[in-house]
């Protein structure tokens, strides 16, 4: 026995210096999170590579290899590819319907990170397939999810704590995102306004490490040129920025109908019997098949070719109105029909496509103005990335890093908001909220936290009643200043800016103890008398204000500027008093 | 079993380690394999694609050219050869715009390229937009070409002389000339290329010594010998002309225009009285120009006479001075009184130049009269 227990031991003594080293050099949490997230985005970067060229290899495989496809094949093959991929949706991918986005969000807030790898598998096997037939849908939302659905096996395997396994999936679902778009700043911006709900600040450095170490893959495998090629874009003179608010309003408009259409169609064919399900798709990709058919095989799949196109002025305004039409009902077809794929890359379409055509129509009335058609599309891109996803900072950020374009940021940015008030007015709730919801399902987002109003100390302080006592003031004298006063608390204000709230009690005691000396002696210079009130400015929110308030304390609001003048006092009853009318 | 939990435990970190390295490394082999294999097949896709376009494109099928290079650039997005086909395909297709767009592209990317400098300086030529088709040009001329620049540049400045010598500005197209001479090819086409439009801006000196040149290098090229007949007749050089329109004439006897022009030649050459001659001569000459002139003046009163509208007050009074002259203008007279033969000349001269515009069309001796007080600032 002894030969054989003394290897172990070592082993087992080895195992232990190698275990005891790897804490000591680098396991503090904090740190091996941000190693995690380097590690997640370059397997999420290496996962997206595969992703991609499947979808390409299965669009040359099925489609052919012409830029547009046959005829016959462009009618038989969505069809097609629509049965096997309801198959297997049905049969051994459930979850990969719907959106990745929401999913993975639903992951963060709901099942505590947990997305399963059978996600992953099968947003990979099915989305490369639909897309790669031609259906209306991008790879951008799948390989989101999948980058959050690699990210959560990881953080199962290492057994991370609940609060770290549910930030995981969403540092997966940047560097999936990154990888798929070539876009790392909108990547994140888009993870923390659409998948995380809010801004914080512990998460971000993660969200960035693996959002980069993606796209530095991503970039080493399919190269690092920027997802379009974009023509030079002349100086946009002021005169113009209204042509492109006429387009703010046009994407706006459109991106209220694309979400219409798809709020209405998915709940209506979700609730038709479930046999129906397996026919779908074929019967979404039938339909988009003859579109294709009947001309406009640009329909058809992401569409990144045809963006390419259409910014170097190969369509006439027309046919890009028809296309940004045809887009939003063969989209709508897709998605609703529960074939897996996202809604990124068919946005853009139609944004670049409207943006051509209202471009187009402006060239003809305003021939003066130094029109550039891949400013047009670029900007329509912004817009219904804006509208119809309702990511701002997102779609403003996109525009700039697709096109490595910066003299376009104020067209961007006129557009993307009218385009937004508009969405927002004519269709309230986001289309992802839309989509959660209508599974069943309350997520939170950042819209929604935008439209709460963020309430403040100066929303609940009330004006200063209570007497104000110096603190060089005689203990004695300061009493008898404050015995008529109603209130039972007083106020000392001490030349440092400290404050201090005593009851009128207190006080008395304090002089009966002492009567000849000053306030400061009595309290200041014997600091364990007394802690001095905590200082609340007006602008603290009430959170702030709670952490220190108990039930019957009163609090002094300072300024900011001069610590020694009291702008309010605030109470329990006053923050509450606040929620109350802020709720109602 | 508690000793082997204990070498799990203590064996968990390593082995998760160690499948972290393995899952990533098995990515790493299948993205890598899974690229290396597809961007194969890309390549392979789009030089098949490119190359069915070429050869649409080389059989005048146009359309069906521009959709097999989208193709191409759908799996070589970035290859400049594949998207300057494309635009060219689109030129010959005559979607102009969409041509130049991807012209612009590839400017972008090589912002001193010749050779797209020249395709948009053509795109702009086409769209009269004559300043922006100047600029490209001249960039194309100073920019970059990878082979046989000197031709290329050559090239691209005559298509900017054409296209000035078209819009009328012919300083600036005999500016650009003059620059090209420093270049010039040495081929006989070159040179007579760049002669007839020396010659077209009435720079026949330089068009003379181009031609010749031309003539040099291929004697039996007879449009040289037109364009060095024809720019020494402007020039005035008569008798060099003659003797190389006779040439041409002998060999190619349909030309009407330089038969015109050796005739004028020759009766310049018959005519001319400041030439170097015996006085006998010249007083011959000067009574041969004062009859054509007569006879001129008489053409004129004729025409006038058959549409019964009076001549011109200064054609009646050249009629008065040619009365009057008429009578003295003899062998005799001429001799004894010099100053008569610059007076004759004068008047036959200026009757000349006075009846070109309203008396009918010129003999050649008229020209060769024209010609004659030309030459001598008379």
């Amino acid at each position: 026995m002894t030969p054989n227990l003394q290897p172990k031991a070592a082993m087992t003594a080895r195992s232990a210096r190698f275990g005891a080293l790897l804490r000591r050099v680098a396991m503090v949490e904090e740190r091996l999170f941000l190693v995690l997230a380097i590690y997640i985005g370059v397997l999420s970067g290496l996962a997206v590579v595969c992703f991609r060229v499947a979808i390409d290899w299965s669009r040359t495989e099925l489609l052919g290899s012409a830029m547009n496809p046959e005829r016959h094949r462009a009618l038989i093959v969505p069809a097609a590819a629509g049965i096997v991929v309801a198959l297997l949706v049905i049969w051994l991918f459930p979850r990969v319907r719907g959106s990745g986005v929401n999913q993975t969000k639903a992951a963060l807030y709901i099942y505590n990170g947990y997305i399963p790898l059978r996600t992953a598998i099968g947003k990979f096997i099915c989305s490369s397939l639909a897309i790669g037939a031609g259906h209306s849908l991008g790879p951008e939302d799948p390989s989101l999810q999948i980058g959050a659905a690699l990210a959560s096996t990881i953080g199962r395997r290492l057994k991370l704590s609940r609060d770290r396994l549910r930030l995981v999936g969403p540092l997966g679902a940047a560097a999936g995102l990154a990888a798929a778009f070539n876009a790392p700043i909108s990547a994140v911006l888009f993870v923390i306004e659409e998948v995380i709900g809010r801004w914080s600040a512990g998460i971000l450095g993660a969200v960035v490490l693996a959002a980069i170490s993606s796209v530095v893959v991503a970039r080493a495998f399919l190269g690092a040129e920027p997802m379009f090629r974009i023509p030079a874009i002349p100086d946009v003179r002021p005169a113009e920025l209204l042509a492109y608010a006429v387009l703010g309003i046009a994407g706006g408009i459109a991106s209220v109908v694309f979400a219409k259409l798809i709020g209405v169609l998915r709940p209506r064919l979700k609730n038709l019997p479930h046999w129906t399900q397996y026919l779908q798709p074929a019967v979404a990709g039938l339909m988009i098949g003859a579109i294709a058919w009947f001309g406009a095989p640009q329909v058809m799949g992401a569409g990144y070719q045809y963006i390419d196109q259409a910014m170097h002025d190969q369509f006439t305004w027309q046919l890009l109105g028809i296309f940004a039409g045809l887009k939003i009902l063969s989209t709508t077809l897709s998605f609703t029909s529960g074939t897996p794929g996202g809604m990124f890359a068919p946005t853009l379409f139609i944004g670049a496509m409207l943006g051509g055509a209202v471009g187009g129509v402006e060239r003809i009335l305003f021939p003066h103005l130094a029109y550039s058609v891949a400013a047009y599309c670029l900007v329509g891109m912004g817009v219904l990335f804006c509208g119809f996803l309702r990511a701002p900072l997102t779609s403003v950020f996109m525009v700039l890093e697709v096109s490595g374009n910066y003299s376009i940021i104020l067209p961007v940015i006129v557009a993307n908001t009218l385009a937004y008030v508009i969405s927002r007015n004519l269709q309230p709730v986001p289309i992802f909220d839309m989509l959660t919801r209508q599974d069943g399902l309350e997520l939170p987002s950042l819209e929604e936290q935008r439209d709460l109003p963020a309430l403040r100390v100066e929303d609940a302080m009330r004006l200063p009643s209570l007497p104000v006592l110096e603190a060089e003031e005689l203990a004695r004298a300061a009493l008898q200043r404050v015995e008529k006063s109603a209130q039972q608390t007083v106020f000392v204000r001490f030349p440092r800016g400290e404050w201090l709230a005593l009851a009128k009690g207190e006080l008395a005691a304090a002089v009966q103890r002492r009567p000849d000396e000053t306030l400061f002696e009595l309290y200041a210079a014997r600091p364990e008398e007394q802690a001095f009130a905590p200082k609340l400015y007006p602008d603290h929110s009430l959170d702030v204000a709670l952490r220190y308030l108990q039930d019957s304390t009163i609090l002094p609001v300072v300024n900011r500027a001069d610590g020694r003048k009291l702008e309010g006092i605030i109470s329990l009853p006053d923050v509450l008093g606040a929620y109350r009318r802020a709720g109602g | 079993m508690a000793a082997d939990a204990t070498t799990l435990s203590a064996l968990r970190e390593p082995l998760l380690l160690f499948a972290l390295i393995a899952v990533l490394a098995a990515f790493f082999a299948a993205a890598w394999i899974s690229t290396g294999a597809f961007h194969a097949r890309e390549k392979q896709l789009a030089q098949q694609w490119y190359e069915r376009g070429q050869a649409e494109l080389a059989a005048g099928r146009s359309e069906v050219a521009i959709s097999n290079f989208r193709s191409a650039l759908l799996y070589e997005r970035d290859d400049a050869d594949y998207r300057w086909s494309l635009a060219e395909a689109l030129l010959s297709a005559q979607q102009y715009s969409q041509a130049e767009a991807y012209f612009r592209s590839l400017l972008e990317s090589e912002p001193a390229d010749g050779r797209v400098n020249l395709a948009l300086a053509r795109v702009e030529a086409r769209s009269d937009r004559v300043e922006a088709a100047i600029r490209y040009y001249e960039d194309a001329i100073y920019g970059i070409w990878h082979t046989n620049p000197a031709e290329h540049r050559f090239q691209a400045r005559l298509e900017l002389v054409r296209l000035l010598l078209g819009r009328g500005r012919n300083t600036e197209a005999e500016a650009q000339l003059v620059s090209l001479t420093a270049d010039l090819p040495s081929s006989p086409a070159a040179l007579e290329q760049v002669a007839a439009m020396f010659a077209s801006v009435n720079d026949y000196s330089r068009a003379a010594a181009l031609f010749a040149r031309a003539l040099r290098a291929g004697p039996d090229n007879l449009e040289a010998l037109d364009g060095l007949g024809t720019a020494e007749f402007n020039l005035g050089r008569y008798s060099e002309a003659r003797e190389h329109l006779e040439a041409l004439l002998q060999r190619d006897r349909t030309n009407q225009a330089a038969a015109a022009m050796e005739r004028t030649a020759a009766a310049v050459l018959a005519l001319d009285p400041y030439a170097r001659l015996a006085g006998a001569e010249r007083r011959s000459r000067v009574m041969r120009i004062a009859q054509a002139a007569s006879a001129r003046l008489q053409q004129c009163s004729t025409i006038a006479a058959g549409t019964s509208e009076p001549l011109t007050t200064d054609l009646q009074g050249l009629v008065s001075r040619q009365a009057t002259l008429a009578p003295r203008i003899t062998d005799r007279d001429l001799r004894n009184n010099p100053d008569l033969v610059q007076d004759a000349l004068d008047l036959a001269f200026t009757i000349e130049r006075e009846a070109q515009a309203i008396c009918g069309p010129m003999t050649n001796t008229d020209e060769a009269l024209l010609r004659i007080a030309a030459l001598h600032n008379q």
